[in-house]
């Protein structure tokens, strides 16, 4: 509802809690503002408080209106006390921030029953202004952006009217356009050119996270995944033409070389030799591949959604351009990435890709070991197929090809549903089932190889992506996959038992692959409707601008920032810095004096005006009387008989000619002009 | 019961024939006019020479002019004394809250005994057709009455039975206001106030001013007419002409333009005020014989035609704000003092 609608409805008394009028409006439209915060942090709060919360407002409004009575301070008291033990108690089980963010929202729902003096209504605004910011700890994209930015401006509006008492809304809503209008020219100054400080406190990471893949994969785990159509990354690459195929389009993120039978996970003894090799001071194998070794290498860079974790993905083998990255990536000697800190909010990395370097077994024998170990843990009749395997075939090629085309013709099946495989999952799967995703095949496929005596272990990651425009490609929680790698010749070759089953998955992406077989991601009434052109095409341009708004806005780190400077000045010295730096401040206090300085209605002084002027300083310094807005003939009875009588003869010749030539129209301003400079000099002398 | 009470001031034969020689008279001669009639006004109202020149700055400017005061302050004398001074036709109507708009305006009314050629309905003119209309105590009406005598001043004319009767030139309406928080009163809403050129008000006289009233002997006998109607129109002719430089026409659209930008004023100054600030500072430098405009003319009209139209009217005003500085005279004081008459 628009302040002017609801201007019309209040009631026009003075109304009984001791607000007037206008002030009504302003806490209604604060209590608007708050409704609209708290519905964008339902996510953080707790049931009990939302519902307190809307509670509050409702009592709020209706207490605006003479029949209600709002509940006195003790009340609110009681309340309080009761809501901080209610807190204390739940607070344990959602975390440090998110229950901070649940105290603040109590604070603002408890106070805005009691807003009475202007005091309280400037802390409700600020509380109000601080739980805007830790909506933004949550999401940072485009729409989160512009409806924060309504809700300032809603805020703003109230103040305007609280303080405007008795200004007609539309007047104050101007005024407040104009106030925010004003402020951008200065906000986009301190965005583009001013050096980004580092927070000044860390937010402790949220608890409540969806991570996109994990470090342990029990079969069931990805099907759960890739129900979620939520954004995993975004990858820009320089050209169309470095944009790989689809069926080449596979984000590695980790390793999975441990089996007990069940679950895969990050060995543990790769960690620890990950660590002994880190402390040996052995440069890992892609800190040795440069682009003077490998000419076919493209840069791309990827915007990464929070995880929390510090695993990356990338088209291996990819080196991290570290020079660009705002947070420092290593390699490690599986050619996977880390982070060197969990990335907590949207975050950019630039990467190098080289498409013909192999996946080198880097750390020899050892390698080697690790990936031959067969978990002796049930699955027998897995591993009896794998020896037989072993024993018919020489190469190791050939037995991984003989696996390979018992997928494609042994009649498995792609599914997200498979039935549970509690004990023995492989034999299940492969004798008995014969359906199941990503991981199901990768497993199952590891286990058999390892078991023929052909190293192999299991890679998690992302395979795909629907491309956004031509250089940029979209990656999907559902994109979430998991493939095969076995160490042939010295060489981790990739392969992709998945691919067999349901070849459509890999160069159409999962949908497709599901379809095939019948199934679909998601079986909703809305599938219809998220078909049509018109949808897809909307749909299209809001991803466009929730890219664009990432890569440009959020993306614009202090890397970019130096980037700009570079392109727009050359090398950047210190001094350009400085004076980059001074004039981006100077150029601020230019448009702050616009705003603020006296306006002049008029052209530049007459020069009759002007000297006139010239006399009042002089008589002002001698006298000490200020003229302030007065009259001239009122000032010159003030400070008569302070002057002599010849300065005040001159005094008042002056302005009886001022006066003729300015009010009367008479003279000709070059004669007056004349005269009063004569005048003038008389009174300067006069005056010593 | 409804009290009317019409007096009639006969326009006595002018002492002054209405000659080319008379209309070229120099402004000497005119302004020793203006002296006259202030001498004589100020017999009758002692001791408020600033308000006496203020009304007749009003009268010159073709404004009306609102007085507002307790009772008993002079006002009726006031508006009397100017009636008779400048030789004008007088009526005074005394508004109650039963007085129709009919019974100012007029009614026509049938013949039925004449003649059958004779038998026809004729306009019976009401008190407004005079040429000073004195309406007392203006917020005692109902606010129909009150909107009736409002248009007529506006327009200066009447229409009844879709036939338009021209009031007489010059029309001049002084109403008096009891102040607004006495009971019985319906007040005047701003866009009503907007029309009065000027609002003044009395006041209590001072000590010696009293003393010298209570030693009057003949206090009620009338004034003698001093200008003709002729003088009159001759004299608005004159404030018209009168000289306005950039630089004061600069001044006036800063005071109206302060008063819409800053936030202190509820109630922003209308083109009609700006109009009015400029006409009214040409009557007083008029007055005060002079042949252009300067700043303190305006300065010295200021107060009085912007006050009522810068105060919220009283029924939208709680107790707190009226003294919270909502008081038009102050809010007017106020913007006068933030913008500097020399500025460029």
């Amino acid at each position: 509802m628009s302040p002017v609608l609801l201007h019309r409805f209040l009631p026009f008394t003075v109304l009984k809690n001791g607000l007037q009028q206008p002030h009504a409006l302003a806490v209604m439209v604060l209590c608007a503002a708050f409704s609209f915060i708290i519905y964008t942090l339902t996510a953080p709060l707790m049931i009990w408080v939302l519902v307190l919360s809307g509670c509050a407002v409702i009592v709020r409004v209706a207490g605006l209106s003479t029949l209600h009575r709002l509940p006195t301070t003790r009340t609110v008291n009681l309340l309080a006390v009761l809501a901080v033990f209610a807190l204390s108690w739940f607070g344990l089980s959602v975390g440090l921030l998110d229950s901070m963010i649940n105290l603040l929202t109590i604070a603002c729902a408890l106070k805005i029953m009691l807003v009475e003096k202007k005091r309280d209504f400037h802390l409700l605004i600020c509380t109000c202004l601080f739980l805007i910011g830790c909506g933004f700890i949550s999401s940072l994209s485009v729409f989160a952006w512009i409806g924060y930015t309504g809700i300032v401006a809603l805020l703003l509006v109230a103040t305007a009217i609280y303080h405007g008492a008795g200004t007609p809304v539309t007047k104050s809503v101007k005024f407040v356009g104009v106030l925010i209008a004003q402020a951008l020219p200065i906000a986009l100054l301190l965005f583009l050119l001013l050096p980004q400080l580092p927070p000044l406190w860390q937010m402790p990471t949220s608890k409540s996270t969806e991570t996109g893949l994990s470090d342990t994969v029990t079969p069931g785990d990805i099907a759960s995944l890739a129900s979620s159509s939520e954004l995993a990354f975004s990858a820009t690459f320089e050209s169309p033409e470095s944009v790989p195929d689809a069926p080449a389009r596979y984000w590695r993120a980790m390793t999975l070389e441990h089996f007990d039978g069940k679950t895969w996970s990050i060995s543990d003894k790769r960690k620890q030799a990950e660590q002994q090799l880190a402390f040996m001071g052995r440069s890992t194998p892609l800190s040795d591949l440069t682009e003077k070794t490998m000419p076919q290498a493209t840069n791309y860079e990827l915007i990464v959604e929070p995880t929390q974790q510090t695993w990356l993905f990338a088209l291996a083998p990819s080196a991290p351009d570290n020079l660009k990255n705002s947070i420092s990536v290593r390699s490690l000697f599986d050619f996977t990435l880390r982070a060197n800190s969990p990335i907590s909010s949207k975050k950019a990395f630039y990467f190098r890709y080289f498409p013909e370097a192999p996946i080198t077994n880097s750390i020899g024998n050892f390698e080697t070991q690790l990936n031959l170990s067969v978990s002796m843990n049930g699955n027998a009749e897995a591993r009896a197929w794998g020896q037989q395997l072993a024993k018919q075939h020489e190469n190791a090629l050939d037995i991984v090809n003989a696996v390979m085309t018992e997928f494609k013709n042994g009649g498995f099946r792609y599914t997200l549903s498979p039935s549970a495989m509690p004990v023995e999952p492989i034999d299940r799967f492969l004798f008995e089932e014969r359906a199941g995703f990503c991981a199901h095949y990768a497993g199952a496929m590891v286990y058999v190889l390892r078991a023929a005596g052909v190293p192999a272990r299991m890679v998690t990651g992302y395979q795909g992506g629907n491309a956004l425009n031509e250089t940029v490609l979209q990656i999907r929680q559902y994109d979430a996959h998991a493939w095969v790698e076995t160490l042939i010749d010295g060489k981790w070759l990739r392969y992709d038992p998945t691919s067999m089953a349901a070849p459509s998955r890999l160069t159409f992406g999962l949908e497709r692959a599901l379809e095939e077989f019948g199934e679909s991601r998601q079986p909703t009434i809305l599938s219809d409707f998220s078909n049509s052109a018109f949808f897809t095409t909307l749909q299209g341009w809001f991803q466009q601008l929730d890219y664009s708004w990432s890569k440009w806005v959020l993306g614009f780190d202090n890397a970019a920032q130096t980037n700009m400077l570079e392109e727009l000045l050359g090398a950047l010295t210190p001094q350009k810095m400085r004076a980059v730096f001074l004039s981006a401040i100077g150029l601020i206090g230019l448009i702050l004096a616009l705003y603020f300085l006296p306006k002049r209605h008029q052209a530049p002084l007459s020069p009759s005006h002007a000297i006139l002027l010239r006399a009042l300083e002089h008589v002002k310094a001698k006298t000490g009387k200020d003229r302030g807005h007065k009259t001239l003939s009122a000032y010159m009875a003030e400070v008569t008989p302070l002057l002599n009588k010849d300065a005040a003869m001159a005094l008042k010749q002056l302005c009886e000619h001022f006066e003729h030539e300015h009010y009367a129209g008479k003279s000709q301003q070059v004669r007056t002009y004349a005269i009063m400079k004569g005048h003038l000099t008389t009174l300067k002398k006069t005056l010593k | 019961m409804l009290v009317l009470k019409v007096e009639q001031n006969h326009i006595q034969s002018a002492k002054f024939k209405c000659d080319r020689n008379f209309l070229n008279v120099s402004d000497q001669f005119m302004h020793k006019e203006i002296i006259r009639v202030q001498q004589a006004l100020s017999q009758k109202i002692i001791g408020k020479d600033h308000q006496l020149k203020l009304a007749i700055t009003c009268l010159l400017a073709n404004g009306h002019l609102l007085i507002e005061d307790l009772p008993g302050m002079g006002k009726t004398t006031l508006s009397h004394a100017l009636s008779q001074v400048f030789g004008l036709q007088y009526a005074r109507i005394q508004f109650t809250s039963d007085l129709l708009p009919s019974d100012m305006l007029g009614v026509n009314i049938f013949h039925s005994h004449e003649s059958d050629d004779e038998k026809r309905f004729s306009f019976r003119h009401g008190p407004i057709f005079s040429q000073v209309v004195l309406a007392d105590e203006l917020n005692r009406a109902s606010p129909k009455t009150q909107s009736a005598l409002l248009e007529a001043m506006e327009e200066r004319q009447v229409s009844i039975d879709g036939v338009t009767h021209a009031l007489p030139s010059p029309f001049f309406v002084i109403a008096t206001q009891n102040p607004s928080y006495q009971s019985g009163t319906y007040p005047l809403p701003e866009s009503q106030l907007d029309r009065f050129f000027m609002r003044i008000s009395l006041g209590y006289p001072a000590w010696e001013a009293e003393k010298a009233m209570l030693m009057q002997r003949d206090a009620s006998a009338p004034l003698g007419q001093i200008l003709s109607e002729a003088n009159l129109h001759e004299m608005q002719r004159r404030v018209s002409a009168i000289h306005t430089s950039d630089a004061i026409l600069h001044y006036i659209l800063r005071l109206v333009s302060e008063s819409r930008e800053s936030h202190d004023y509820p109630n922003p100054l209308s083109p009609r005020a700006s109009r009015a600030l400029l006409q009214g500072a040409k009557a007083w430098a008029f007055v005060s014989d002079r042949d252009y405009v300067t700043p303190e003319d305006v300065q010295a009209v200021f107060i009085a035609i912007t006050a009522h139209r810068l105060t919220l009217s009283s029924h939208s005003l709680s107790q707190g704000q009226q003294a919270n500085g909502f008081d038009g005279e102050k809010l007017s004081q106020k913007l006068l003092d933030s913008v500097d008459p020399l500025a460029a």
